[in-house]
């Protein structure tokens, strides 16, 4: 199974509640060190002007570039559920995956080692949604099995983000 | 940025016996008291290690925003006050040494009773800003020790559009949006203000409710919105004229309700005729064609309601009446106090109307008016002594200054940011004119710096408190960690003080909980029985009011009818009409201004990571904006050589600030947009103290002239 | 028709990766590698770590114990290749054996290029960086050095002038060109590490020809052109490598500069497969094939061979030349080609490096086709996908006068979808 979060895209505010959460959930104190980004984008100029946010944090990709390019294997993929998730103790801070991730998720501790979203591995296990999805006002943010998120007709926009980076088809 | 965060929390943060993690609730108090949202707090050994949103609080259902997600770095930031502090070196020095609460007490007494003994105990200020949940005791207090000034930060936040509404309707009703089919939302952004409500808005709108949306920005709300009506800031007046001609021209208007129950319609038809869309194009920026379809769809689509931001309107030199004027629609219309429209719900208790009765006023009111001295800026601004139960804080510099009609000399201050008066170096230097000032506050801020006395107040982690939410919800909170250090909840500060400073008051002798009891008697609650719900009460047997009380109760005017024509405004000599004037400053008002100003400055829209300055010093919330930075739109960066990020001087006459560019589409040309309370970049000090509305005294913040020009580097 | 029998030449990361996906996309039948290193595999962009003692010599060999047993591989360790022998589908060992195949993938690597200068390949002072071996004789020999000269300013040779620097051991960097990393950084961004590696005690000759070496009992002397001469206790030899292809002399393989192949990774000899550093790839910046030598590059290649050797049909389109490294504490990111040059192109830079992390950004008619980043790594991802969907940022932007900021970065690569459609090569 392959988990996954959705995005509902005319949802977000850009409150930025999910870039808080995380941190609180992840104790991520230093400056600017999140594992969620929200970005704003504008379209248009005055006075046809549309805006709209985005929220992206790992994507936990089908197939994942971070892990290809990582000379130790630290980074390796769940089976059971598809998270990619980072042994600390093997990384040795190459910052490869920071040059293969096209959406900016690596991100690099006080001691060089590699974090960013696990997907709240052990909230999910125990029942809970990510810290990310629970705190989200508008409910733009959800999670689910890939099957079960394309049943429910995610938003175009937040489908072509899940697609997977490459059309290699891997093992 | 340090957080001051000194643990780390364990590597997964679940709750249990085996974790040792218990959740615990409470509610957060950083924004609103239209939010507060639900909180569990994760606590282990005593240290709260991680916040969400309680799933059992019907107002949040287990969100949060980024500010309450924020919480713990709130609670346990370096910058909390540990302890009571006396200033050791001059006024404003910022230099404190520590002293015993008992000691600190008794100065404060001391100084208080010394000051109501030698001129008087209206020389004495109490003072509430945020966050709000102290303000029944503190002005309990205040009337009990014989004060007419008790002072809050409403003095420029919603006090002014109740009042406005106020001289309108008597009492005004907020939007039924479950309800409704068609909403005005006129300068307001809920999904930064209160975002635990806009999950339902747009439930709503995917149900097919119309949005129209007024206001200068470009906002969140403005993707779901059928139109958005760009105003050029302090035009809303004539806005809300131009659509009321529209409606009256077209017979759009609910003639029973107008004939019936208003005063004045015919002097208000006869004043809007002028407002025809292309005069009101020329005035407001927005084109007659949009004004005219947004008119017809709010006047056509039954039920509709309008919803104002609680002061975006009112922030303005033309502020009550601007207010006046589109708060007048809803009666036009003939949707006051209908199912859907604008229903009249009385607040239960500290604003949060939801059915409830209880009888925070009579608490809050323990001596009548009529046995104290006048308010602070009650000579200047009557009609907003007359509708507003507490002085004008804007004006306290004034009479700091004056001494007119008496002297003020103490001020007991609890959350007060000087930075929030226009022209905050004005406030600052009054400040450092009193006798004795005492602040209470969570953190060393500017303000506290200036204080005599400063005492650590506690969060509402570290407290318990009565909440009551419109969803028929109320909360009794129980502290979830003890308080830090010797700091302690404003409420025990307050009614140890009333020990001494009003004796005579029995419940201040009696206490918190026994005043809290008094106050819920009407709605048969009691705070031990509350104490049985942790997470709060699903409160039953609970009815709203019914609709259109007036056809039984008449309107509380003067003349009993909703009055286009004010009978108050007359008899205080301002026009009774709703009449438009340009901002005191603006291009056409000030077209001698304009020229070296040649841009509109407004300030104070919110951003979602902060609410004035109570979350600048967190490092999450300030890492998503860590820089002040003026939103300008590209095409007059562009005329000044502006590129994104590049340090610019925003100017006004009064004076300039260091900011950063923000080139954005979401502000139009010719307008900036600033956010307000930075140290750094305090765009307050760039208004002057008098900037304000003459009916109510609130600061034209929203609409003055401006320049920015590319810093050049030295 | 029974499972086809697949053979593996080699033992790195393009191997490695073969092997798994083949199995892992349900080949049963047999599975053949033949290495003439024994052991694991090993991945030589770890050696640095391991020589600046951060991780154990162990901890080279990513792959694990059981790897090979996992996946039910047949290993030939040690026993180096002679030839191939294409026409009758078998690999000729060095001791006689011959091991037949019906799919055949090189995936041999490379090895250290030594520049012909008399004296140099048989001084007794020369080192070399890439193999378990080489790894272990530098580390050997570093307890006793004193002085070091790196020959080729590369990222191989700057990341082991940091270790060395960080062991007290006094560092001399030469190369012949007139910069540092002259083949990922751009003259401008060079300066500026020049300038710093300075400050970390290193000793620079650039523009330096080395015309001969003779060892001196514990010592060697470099010479250069113009009388210059440098003596040092160890030299390691950074200035590239060549594929390892030597015993497929007659086996009708095309070559270039490596194995040519196509998007399946196959060569023009039936059977016979090649990825990684000895084989070319597509340079998906400039459509040309060249060899790409990167860990990340050879994995994927690997995999696509595997699969393709056990009867998938998946392709891999290319690479763009792209490295993030380091260097004496600053991270530094080279992407496409910054130095690119024409008619067209603009190069936007931010010199001052008050004003942030250091971004030198190249475009040839408005699209990135060559990056810089020194520190400030967040967005060399995004840049990476922006490269290789050949986006035009003066579309988003407007005339391009200066680096865009992180935020406007994310916000114009926001919209783009991110899969990849890049056409299929001829053959």
């Amino acid at each position: 199974m392959q988990i996954g979060f959705s995005f509902n895209v005319s949802r977000c505010s850009g409150c930025m509640a999910c870039v808080v959460a995380c941190q609180d959930e992840n104790d991520l104190h230093g400056d600017g060190l999140n594992f969620r980004h929200v970005t704003r984008l504008e379209k248009g100029q005055f006075p046809a002007v549309s805006m709209s946010f985005l929220s992206l944090a790992c994507q936990h990709c089908g197939d994942a570039p971070c892990m290809m390019v990582c000379p130790t294997g630290a980074i390796y993929k769940r089976d059971k559920d598809g998270i990619v998730d980072v042994h600390q103790e093997i990384c040795v801070g190459c910052h490869s995956c920071a040059l293969a991730c096209p959406f900016g998720a690596p991100r690099y501790l006080e001691n060089g080692k590699m974090s960013k979203c696990h997907f709240c591995v052990a909230r999910v296990e125990d029942g809970r949604e990510p810290a990310c999805v629970r705190v989200c006002p508008t409910k733009a943010l959800g999670f689910g099995s890939m099957d079960s998120l394309s049943r429910q007709k995610a938003e175009k926009a937040s489908m072509f983000l899940l697609e997977p980076l490459m059309k290699v088809s891997g093992p | 940025m340090n957080s001051g965060l000194n643990f780390e929390g364990p590597d997964s943060k679940l709750p249990g016996e085996e974790t040792g993690i218990e959740i615990r609730h409470t509610i957060c108090s950083i924004c609103s008291p239209r939010s507060h949202c639900g909180i569990d707090a994760y606590v282990k050994d005593g240290v709260v290690i991680k916040v969400e949103g309680t799933k059992e609080n019907p107002n949040n259902a287990g969100t949060l925003c980024s500010k309450g997600a924020a919480s713990r770095q709130y609670i346990y930031h370096e910058d909390r006050i540990r302890t009571p502090l006396i200033r050791k070196g001059d006024k404003g020095s910022g230099q404190f040494e520590p002293i015993s609460w008992d000691e600190a007490l008794d100065t404060i007494t001391t100084r208080l009773l010394k000051i109501k003994d030698e001129t008087g105990p209206e020389g004495v200020v109490f003072y509430a800003g945020y966050s709000k949940w102290m303000r029944p005791f503190l002005k309990r207090l205040a009337h009990s020790f014989g004060s007419p000034n008790y002072c809050t930060e409403s003095s420029v936040c919603s006090a002014a559009a109740g009042l406005a509404a106020g001289l309108n309707y008597g009492t005004m009703g907020g939007p039924e949006t479950g309800k409704s089919k068609c909403l005005l939302v006129w300068s307001s952004n809920p999904f930064y203000s209160n975002t635990s409500a806009v999950r339902k808005l747009l439930d709503a709108r995917e149900r097919g409710l119309k949005i129209i949306e007024v206001g200068p920005l470009i906002t969140p709300l403005t993707a779901h919105t059928d139109f958005h009506l760009r105003i050029r800031p302090g035009t809303s007046g004539a806005l809300a004229l131009g659509m009321a001609h529209v409606i009256i021209e077209e017979g759009l208007y609910d003639h029973d309700f107008v004939e019936n129950w208003t005063l004045g319609f015919e002097e208000y038809r006869d004043y809007v005729r002028k407002y025809t869309p292309s005069i009101t194009e020329g005035i407001t920026g927005v084109s007659g064609d949009l004004i005219t379809k947004a008119a017809r769809l709010y006047a056509t689509t039954k039920p509709a309601a309008l919803m104002t931001g609680p002061n975006a309107t009112v922030h303005h030199t033309n502020g009550i009446q601007n207010h006046r004027a589109l708060t007048a629609l809803i009666g036009l219309t003939g949707n006051f106090d209908r199912e859907g429209g604008n229903h009249v719900v009385p607040p239960a208790y500290l604003y949060v109307p939801n059915g409830v009765t209880t009888r925070q006023g009579p608490f809050m009111q323990s001596r009548p008016w009529e046995e104290m001295p006048p308010r602070v800026g009650q000579d200047q601004y009557p009609v907003w002594c007359k509708m507003v139960s507490e002085g004008q804080a804007i004006h306290l510099p004034f009479q700091i200054r004056s001494k007119k009609p008496y002297p003020i000399r103490a001020l007991l201050a609890f959350g007060m940011n000087y930075r929030m008066w226009p022209g905050s170096d004005f406030m600052k230097d009054s400040l450092n004119m009193l006798d004795f000032f005492v602040d209470v506050d969570l953190f060393m801020t500017d303000t506290a710096r200036l204080a005599d006395l400063v005492l650590p107040a506690c969060t509402s982690f570290e407290r318990s408190e009565i909440k009551f939410y419109t969803q028929k919800y109320v909360i009794w909170t129980r502290p979830v960690i003890p308080p830090l250090e010797e700091s302690r909840p404003d409420t025990d500060i307050i009614f140890d003080l009333g020990t001494k400073l009003a004796p005579d008051d029995d419940l201040m002798q009696k206490g918190y909980e026994a005043s809290v009891d008094w106050i819920l008697e009407p709605a048969h609650l009691k705070v031990e029985a509350l104490k049985e719900y942790p997470a709060g009460y699903r409160l039953k047997d609970v009815a709203l009011p019914p609709y259109q009380k007036y056809e039984k109760n008449g309107f509380s005017t003067p003349s009993g009818k909703m009055e286009f024509t004010s009978g108050v405004l007359k008899e205080a000599g301002f026009d009774p009409l709703p009449k438009y004037e340009e901002p005191r400053l603006s291009p056409f008002s000030t077209p001698d201004v304009a020229k070296d100003y040649p841009l509109i400055l407004t300030t104070g829209a919110r951003l979602p990571m902060f609410i004035h300055s109570r979350t600048f010093r967190l490092s999450w919330t300030r890492g998503l904006r860590p820089d002040p930075m003026v939103d300008i739109n590209p095409k007059d960066a562009d005329d000044r050589g502006i590129k994104q990020g590049d340090s610019v001087t925003l100017s006004t006459k009064r004076g300039a600030i260091q900011v950063k560019a923000n080139l954005t589409e979401i502000i139009a040309p010719g307008v900036v947009n600033m956010y307000h309370a930075y140290s750094e970049a305090d765009v307050n000090l760039l208004i002057e103290p008098d900037y304000v509305d003459p009916i109510s005294c609130y600061p034209g913040f929203k609409a003055l002239l401006c320049e920015v020009k590319k810093t050049q580097s030295a | 028709m029974p499972e086809p029998n697949l053979l593996v030449i080699g033992n790195g990361g393009a191997a490695i990766h073969a092997l798994q996906a083949a199995r892992a996309s349900g080949h049963s039948g047999p599975l053949h590698l033949v290495s003439d290193m024994q052991g694991r595999a090993f991945n030589p962009m770890l050696s640095p770590y391991y020589l600046a003692g951060k991780i154990l010599f162990d901890d080279c060999f990513p792959f694990g114990e059981g790897f090979y047993k996992k996946f039910d591989i047949t290993c030939h360790l040690g026993s180096p290749v002679e030839t191939l022998d294409s026409a009758n589908k078998e690999v000729i060992l060095k001791g006689g054996e011959k091991l037949p195949y019906d799919r055949c993938l090189v995936a041999t690597g490379a090895s250290p290029l030594l520049p012909p200068v008399p004296g140099l390949r048989t001084s007794n002072h020369l080192f070399t960086l890439r193999t378990a071996e080489d790894t272990i004789l530098l580390h050997d020999a570093l307890s006793e050095t004193q002085s070091a000269l790196i020959l080729g300013a590369s990222l191989v040779g700057v990341k082991v002038a940091e270790i060395l620097v960080q062991r007290g051991i006094k560092v001399t960097i030469v190369d012949i060109a007139g910069q540092v990393l002259p083949h990922a950084a751009h003259p401008e961004c060079a300066g500026i590490l020049e300038a710093h590696f300075a400050t970390k005690g290193v000793e620079l000759h650039l523009s330096s020809n080395l015309e001969r070496v003779e060892d001196h009992g514990s010592e060697a002397v470099f010479h250069f052109q113009g009388n210059k001469t440098i003596k040092a206790d160890l030299c390691l030899v950074s200035t590239g490598v060549r594929p390892n292809l030597d015993f497929l002399n007659g086996s009708g393989v095309e070559i270039d500069q490596g194995i040519i192949v196509n998007h399946r990774m196959r060569t023009s000899v039936e059977g016979l497969y090649a990825a990684g550093d000895v084989s070319q790839g597509r340079n998906l910046l400039t459509g040309k094939e060249e060899v790409i030598g990167l860990w990340g590059n050879a994995c994927y290649q690997g995999r696509t061979a595997g699969l393709n050797m056990a009867g998938q049909k998946t392709s891999y389109p290319g690479a763009v030349p792209d490295h993030i490294s380091t260097l004496f504490g600053l991270t530094l990111v080279h992407l496409g080609n910054p130095m690119h040059q024409g008619n067209d192109v603009t190069i936007l830079s931010n010199r001052d490096l008050s004003e942030g992390p250091y971004r030198l950004m190249a475009f040839d008619k408005g699209v990135l086709v060559g990056a810089n980043l020194i520190n400030g790594f967040e967005s060399a991802g995004r840049l990476r996908k922006a490269m290789i969907r050949k986006l035009n940022w003066e579309e988003h932007f407007g005339p391009l006068t200066r680096v865009p900021s992180d935020q406007e970065i994310a916000q114009f690569l926001a919209d783009v979808p991110d899969s990849l459609s890049i056409p299929s090569p001829p053959f």
